[in-house]
């Protein structure tokens, strides 16, 4: 038998080979981290309003009519990069397509469809009972439109192309949303689909179903959910603590609005360093409240003030059903551990942990149901709704506006392929240990320059994908784009599928790296498809792309250019 | 690691980068514990990453700094989990399964991801912090807030796990 210890210590001081795409996250979210920033918007949503102020004079209708250029310069971007000045040639006006619903009304006003790209600009709405509704929507980078929905949690993973749903990575979409009144905004929907998505097809229907107008910061906003409940019943006051003090719910918020409350506990000398960490953690990773969640945050905070016979009581967060349940079955039954609960009422608690499933859930709850007071179930139904207005979608569906109505879009790409350019590149091919890298097709569109490269693994083996301290192992991989000039040029580069062809002859393709990290297998051959965007510029006949890759040392390795030619 | 903390407080960037790079493979592991999905570890520390460095200025403690990442992080990592489940397995997942046996043998090279891969989320959660973070199980109570005891009784039977997994390597 192996010494399991020591294969645990051996292997936890091992080097972890993170994989290029995890890796390559982590260098872009650190890179443009300050876009994602509120700071960041605000910024950009003043200067575009006070562009618009003084372009167009306030007329916000005008300014709708330019899709979304100001003085024929674009305002969107993707992932950083400027659409070209060309942009606005290539909108296609939308007319008579909005939904309205509950005094939210979304009309799409223009499309733009590129060999690559595809914007929707839509024009929203929102008149007083729909602002109402959504809560509190001052910070717009809250505002989100979902399209297509369909997880029950809003979000825009998916396209629906020719009635067939695809999911799309979060480096392939993008919405951007601005403000132009306290009522009327503006929404850019934005997709990049590959031949993988349109197989082909120039011309084709996109739907978008499932549409709801979401505040996401209502899905923090446990304030907002504690008052919207107190309205029905008084009863929150008993599920919030304080210590000793009386403050009704009201009060406690009031505290909550200027920090007070907060800084009056972190403040008091008996508060230990252990209760601080869980009081840092849990105030600043859910943005705006002080909660505890589980049954030793519970402990703690009760330790701590049981001197000032500190009442209890759970201010429940967003996140697994399963912690919200021992928290609450821990709480209403002072005589059971939370061990003695996994044991005794979930016999098979790890399997639980994984999944929880309606029929394991109904199974012990009704079977610590029969066991109950009538009190303990009254306030253990008291607590479960609270919980469900907590929990994720539920919850924050009450205060989305799901919108009563689809958009069926028919677009091509007709128009700009007339003036789309596929240029014919000579064979070049960079090799890196066993890969080797080509361009496979460069097209310049008005408003993009798309480059396509295959990457090739030759022998490649489960090893020398994922371990570091394989001789053939390939660090991140990414290019440096420049102009003829040696200008970086400011680029997205994401990657779109991977095909692995087993030795066997198998051949595997998937969207993502799910798995390879659990499996293995020898002499097969890996191919990467990738994929850069830069804008259009007209004035470049060439530009250089430089492959590099990011060893484990974290040191860079410049593999030799490729010189592109974009005329 | 303070000191970093510190200047990134104040708004150096490259003090920013250099902790989360330095903390780049325990997040990892920690995420990959928690996920099964690459696409999803990379959604969790992207949005990891922007929530500190957007909130880094409300961190009143510099020490605490590493177990307020890891605790967003896995609170990160719980909220995915939980979207998720509404999903079933992928065909691809499948697919993979059909072709390519998991290997069960251990070497001494093998990843301590690889290594740890056939045990539950928490497991895998809790060895990662103990052996990869090196946190005391005192100090893994406190970020996962759970009973030390829980924290001690859940590793030793991960291990057992583990011994009847390579037994007769």
């Amino acid at each position: 038998m192996k010494d399991i210890e020591k294969m645990l210590e051996t292997a936890g001081k091992r080097h972890i080979d993170i994989p290029l795409k995890v890796e390559h996250r982590i260098q872009y979210t650190l890179q443009n981290k300050n876009k994602n920033s509120w700071r960041y918007y605000m910024k950009k949503i003043v200067t575009v309003i006070a562009s618009i102020m003084i372009v167009l004079i306030g007329s916000v209708s005008v300014y709708a009519a330019f899709g979304g250029t100001i003085g024929g310069k674009p305002v969107l971007d993707w992932f950083g990069i400027d659409f070209s000045d060309r942009y606005s040639e290539y909108v296609v006006p939308i007319e008579n397509e909005s939904i309205t619903t509950d005094g939210a009304t979304l009309s799409l006003i223009n499309t733009v469809c590129d060999d690559g790209f595809i914007t929707f600009e839509f024009d929203l709405t929102l008149n007083e009972d729909a602002k109402k509704q959504l809560g509190n929507i001052a910070d717009v980078e809250n505002l989100v439109v979902s399209f297509n929905d369909r997880t029950g949690i809003s979000n825009n993973n998916n396209i629906q192309i020719d009635g067939k749903l695809y999911d799309i990575s979060s480096s392939k979409r993008h919405q951007q949303v601005m403000k132009i009144s306290d009522y009327e905004y503006k929404i850019y929907q934005m997709y990049f689909l590959t031949d993988d998505e349109l197989q082909g097809k120039n011309n084709f229907t996109v739907t978008l179903d499932n549409i709801s107008i979401v505040n996401m910061n209502e899905k923090k906003d446990f304030k907002s959910r504690i008052r919207n409940y107190k309205k029905d019943s008084e009863s929150i006051d008993q599920l919030l603590y304080k210590s000793g003090s009386n403050q009704t719910v009201d009060e406690i918020l009031k505290d909550y609005d200027d920090n007070s409350t907060y800084l009056q506990i972190k403040n008091d000398p008996n508060i230990s360093d252990e209760f601080q960490v869980l009081l840092e953690t849990a105030w600043y990773s859910d943005g705006n409240s002080i909660l505890l969640d589980t049954q030793t945050g519970l402990k703690t905070f009760a330790k701590n003030y049981k001197s000032k016979e500190l009442t209890i009581a759970d201010v429940l967060k967003e996140n697994n059903i399963e912690e919200d349940l021992e928290t609450i079955l821990a709480k209403y039954r002072d005589d059971i551990t939370i061990d003695e609960l996994r044991e005794n009422y979930f016999s098979d608690y790890n399997s639980v942990s994984k999944e929880l499933s309606l029929e394991e859930y109904a199974m012990a709850t009704d079977k610590i149901d029969k066991e109950m007071s009538t009190e303990r179930k009254a306030k253990r139904k008291e607590i479960f709704t609270l919980v469900s207005l907590y929990d994720g979608a539920d919850g924050r569906k009450e205060k989305d506006i799901i919108m009563n109505g689809n958009f069926n879009i028919n677009l091509s790409k007709n128009t700009i392929l007339d003036d789309t350019n596929v240029i014919p590149q000579k064979s070049q091919t960079v090799s890196y240990k066993k890969m080797d890298i080509n361009i496979d097709k460069v097209t310049v569109t008005p408003i993009q320059t798309i480059i396509t490269l295959t990457s090739t693994i030759n022998n490649a083996s489960s090893d020398s994908i994922t371990h570091a301290y394989d001789k053939d192992y390939i660090g991140l991989l990414g290019y440096y784009v420049y102009d003829e000039e040696g200008n970086l040029l400011t680029n997205h580069q994401f990657e779109q599928k991977r095909t692995l062809i087993l030795d066997n002859g198998k051949t595997i393709e998937w969207y993502s790296s799910d798995g390879v990290n659990n499996l293995t297998f020898s002499n097969a051959t890996m191919i990467l498809k990738n994929y850069i965007t830069i804008r259009t510029d007209e004035n470049l006949d060439s530009i250089k792309v430089v492959p590099y890759i990011q060893e484990t040392s974290g040191n860079y390795q410049l593999l030799d250019s490729i010189i592109i030619k974009t005329k | 690691m303070e000191e970093l903390v510190k200047r990134a407080k104040k708004e150096d960037e490259n003090a920013f980068n250099e902790l989360i790079l330095t903390m780049k493979e325990e997040l990892y592991l920690i995420a990959k514990s928690k996920l099964y999905s690459e696409d999803d570890i990379a959604d969790a520390m992207q949005e990891t990453i922007l929530q500190c460095f957007k909130n880094l200025h409300r961190l009143k403690d510099n020490k605490f700094f590493k177990t307020w990442v890891i605790r967003i992080l896995i609170n990160e990592c719980n909220k995915i989990h939980k979207k998720k489940r509404k999903y079933s397995i992928s065909f691809e997942d499948k697919e993979f399964e059909k072709y390519i046996k998991v290997e069960e043998n251990y070497d001494e090279t093998i990843g301590f991801d690889v290594l740890i891969r056939n045990l539950d989320s928490e497991e895998k959660l809790i060895l990662t912090l103990y052996y990869c973070s090196g946190y005391t199980t005192k100090e893994i109570s406190k970020i996962l807030k759970k009973n030390e005891g829980t924290i001690r009784s859940k590793i030793s039977r991960s291990k057992d796990k583990l011994k009847k997994q390579y037994e007769g390597d």
